[in-house]
Parts: C-alpha cells; structure tokens; sequence
C-alpha cells in the first residue's frame, strides 16, 4: 500500500476515533456511578472509570457499533473490578464505619432529609452481596434489560432475575428493621 | 393464565422493571385492579427501585481530570491510548486534514488554538514543492510562535530534501538553528531502497531516520497532530 493511502486510513480512523472518544465521554458520569455503587469509595470509583476507559481506548476495535458502547464499557469495568478484588488483591472488602460522602453543606430540611436517606440507602445497598448489588445497580440505575445484564455478567437470565429478587428483599429488610451501623466496603491495600 | 394464587415474586419484579411483555403486564394490572395486597406489594418494588435511581443520580460525579489523582496504572497503557485519552476524553480531540495548496491560514490558526503540532508530509523530489515545504516551516513558525512542534516526514523520494546537497538545505539548517522544536524525519525504508540502488543520499546531520515513515506518521496522527500534506 502507498503511503499515501496509509495516511488516508490513518486520517479515517483518526476521524471514528474522534466519534468513539465523544461517545466515550458521554458515558463518564453513568459508569461512575455504576462504580460508586459498587464499592462506595469515590476514589477508587474514579481509578475505577479512568481504567475502564483506557482499556476501551486500548481495545476499541473489539467495539461492534457504538449502540453498544455502554453494556461493553460495564462489561470492561465489571471485569476489571473483580479482576482487582479477587486476584490482584490491590483492594479488599473491609468494614467500615463511613462511607464516602457526595453531600456538601445542606441548606435546607428538605435536602436533609433527603440526603439522610440516601445515606441509608447506600449503606443499605453496601450490605448486599456483590452479584445482588451489581444486578439491582444495572438494572435500576442504567436501566438494563435483564437479558443485557444476563450477557453482561455471563450468568442465565433466571440468575439475575433471582438476584434482583433477592437483593430487593434484602434492602427492603435493611431499611425496614435491620441496618448495621457498619457497612462492608473496600479499601486500596 | 397467571392467578392471584400463582402470582409470583419475579413477576413483580419484571413489571417495575418493564421486563413483561405486553400480554404478561395487561394481566398482571388486571391482578393489581382486583387485589389491592399486589397492588401494594408493586407499589413497594416501585418506590424502592425510584429511590435508590434518585439516591445514586444526586452522586456528584468528580470532573474527568486523568491528569490529578490518576492510578498508577494510568501510566502503563501504551502511550497511544493515554495520549488519545488525554487528548480526545478530556480536552476533545483535534485533527485536522490541511493541504498546503489551499489558502488554509484562516483554518490553521483556529486549529492550533485546539493543537500545536504540524506533520508536514513530503514524498516527492520536485524541487517547487520541496521549495513550498520549507517555506510552510517558515510560514507556520510566523503564524503560530517558536513554541510549535513542526515534524516534517519525509519518504520516497522526498527523503532527498534532507540531502545536505539539496536546494533547500541552507534554508533548513537556518530554520533548524532558529527553531527548537523542529524536526526533520526521513524514511528508513526509502533511505534503505535508495541505497540498495546504489543512490548515496548525505543526509543533513540532525536527520531522524530509526523508523518507517509511517510508523512516524501513525505515532503522530494517533496523538491529535495536524497533517498538512505538501
């Protein structure tokens, strides 16, 4: 191939690069929270997406169409994730007595309130199972069909069906009866 | 036909998570009409599924900044893909297509406010274009400020602009001295071809010419730098 021609498809993958990049970002903030949700650290959420979207950049030829940038994006980040609980040992589930807060100063009842029981909600939310809190985070957050999700964490549709039940049940004991003053997080170690 | 008695928690849980289909809800909102215990129970799935919605949008999400607070990790990808990163996730990527022949200026100067670096690609001898390269040197480092990075790139029988017995040879050594930041790259391919010939090329001295000149072209467009071919 001439140079010539080499540069032009270099100029045209510089162009969909352009397009993956834009797309790319537009999902920044709900990988995010997909992360926070998942180990309730803002840091290490935030190494969480950063590395998630490197390793789209690295790999985005695996990419089929950009319809289906978010669902590989979680995919990406769901693996990397277990990836560094169960194997790299970089972080640990530990209890903890906080977690990470998102609310500044409140300026009202109202807010107060409300960022009360987001705090239950997450610490409620801390307490489940990962697979539990992983399917009910994909499917209440992003909106996830459950076949997608099925795909997602490569388990049979009835299994996230039944960790979606499950996990339902056990957030509504946890905010009903049952909250611990301790929540199970994760730590860098 | 599901029944009040067969009516299963899953079931409740697919209808708040519009999982059902069509036939599967209109029967289960019949179900809901006539017992209020179910209609209670789908509130309650509801009502959950909005809050913990609601709880995890009021997460303020930090700014996407991979340069503060980056993980270690962040570092070890190819450089490629950080540079592509930082360049088109966070800054918005630029690239640009200009040709020399064009009365581009105008686009140029909005362009470099996006990215300062110019590959300017020569593969030819003719010695008016080779002549039209060096005056683009010349011509950007006015425009724009000696803080540019110019890479010129040549290949095939471009390489010959770098020939110490070139045409233009003083002018570059000039512009060489004058501007730090300029680079001159010749093709180790096309160098290595015209030897094979038996063609001896004495190439000016602050020449690179490690690699194929397209390598050198990919590393640089992959990196967000403005083409301008001569």
């Amino acid at each position: 191939m001439k140079l010539t021609s080499k540069v032009a498809k270099l100029i045209c993958g510089a162009r969909d690069r352009k397009l993956f990049d834009k797309a790319l970002k537009q999902q920044y903030d709900g990988l995010y929270r997909i992360a926070y949700a998942w180990c309730h650290q803002s840091a290490i959420a935030q190494d969480l997406v950063q590395e998630t979207m490197l390793k789209a950049l690295e790999n985005q030829e695996d990419l089929d169409s950009l319809q289906h940038l978010k669902a590989w994006l979680v995919k990406i980040m769901r693996n990397m994730f277990l990836d560094e609980m169960r194997f790299k040992n970089r972080w640990q589930w530990v209890e903890e007595t906080e977690i990470d807060q998102h609310h500044c100063a409140q300026c009202s009842e109202s807010e107060l309130l409300k960022s009360q029981r987001n705090e239950l909600l997450y610490r409620a939310m801390a307490q489940l199972p990962f697979e539990q809190r992983e399917a009910i985070t994909l499917v209440d957050l992003q909106g996830f069909s459950y076949q997608e999700i099925a795909d997602i964490t490569a388990t049979p549709v009835g299994t996230v069906m039944s960790r979606i039940s499950r996990g339902r049940q056990r957030l509504k004991n946890l905010l009903e009866h049952d909250l611990h003053p301790k929540v199970v997080s994760i730590r860098r170690i | 036909m599901s029944t009040k008695a067969s009516i299963q928690d899953y079931q409740l849980q697919a209808y708040v998570d519009n999982q059902l289909g069509v036939e599967e809800r209109l029967e289960l909102e019949q179900l809901m009409a006539e017992d209020s215990e179910i209609e209670r129970q789908v509130q309650q799935l509801s009502t959950l599924k909005s809050q913990l919605k609601q709880a995890y949008a009021d997460v303020s999400v930090p700014p996407q900044n991979l340069h503060q607070n980056a993980p270690k990790s962040f570092w070890s990808v190819p450089k490629s893909a950080a540079a592509a990163l930082l360049l088109g996730v966070l800054i918005g990527s630029s690239f640009s297509t200009l040709n020399s022949n064009q009365a581009a200026n105008s686009a140029l100067v909005a362009q470099a406010a996006q990215s300062e670096k110019f590959i300017i690609h020569v593969d030819t001898d003719d010695q008016i274009k080779q002549f039209a390269a060096v005056q683009k040197i010349a011509d950007l480092y006015q425009q724009k400020g000696e803080q540019i990075q110019v890479d010129v790139i040549t290949n095939s029988e471009g390489v010959r602009l770098f020939d110490v017995n070139n045409a233009s040879s003083e002018e570059l050594a000039t512009l060489l001295d004058k501007y730090p930041k300029l680079t001159l790259f010749a093709c180790q391919r096309a160098l290595q071809r015209a030897s094979d010939k038996g063609e001896k090329i004495n190439l000016i001295p602050q020449v690179q010419h490690d690699k194929p000149a397209v390598d050198a072209m990919a590393e640089r467009l992959n990196s967000g730098w403005n083409y301008i071919k001569i």
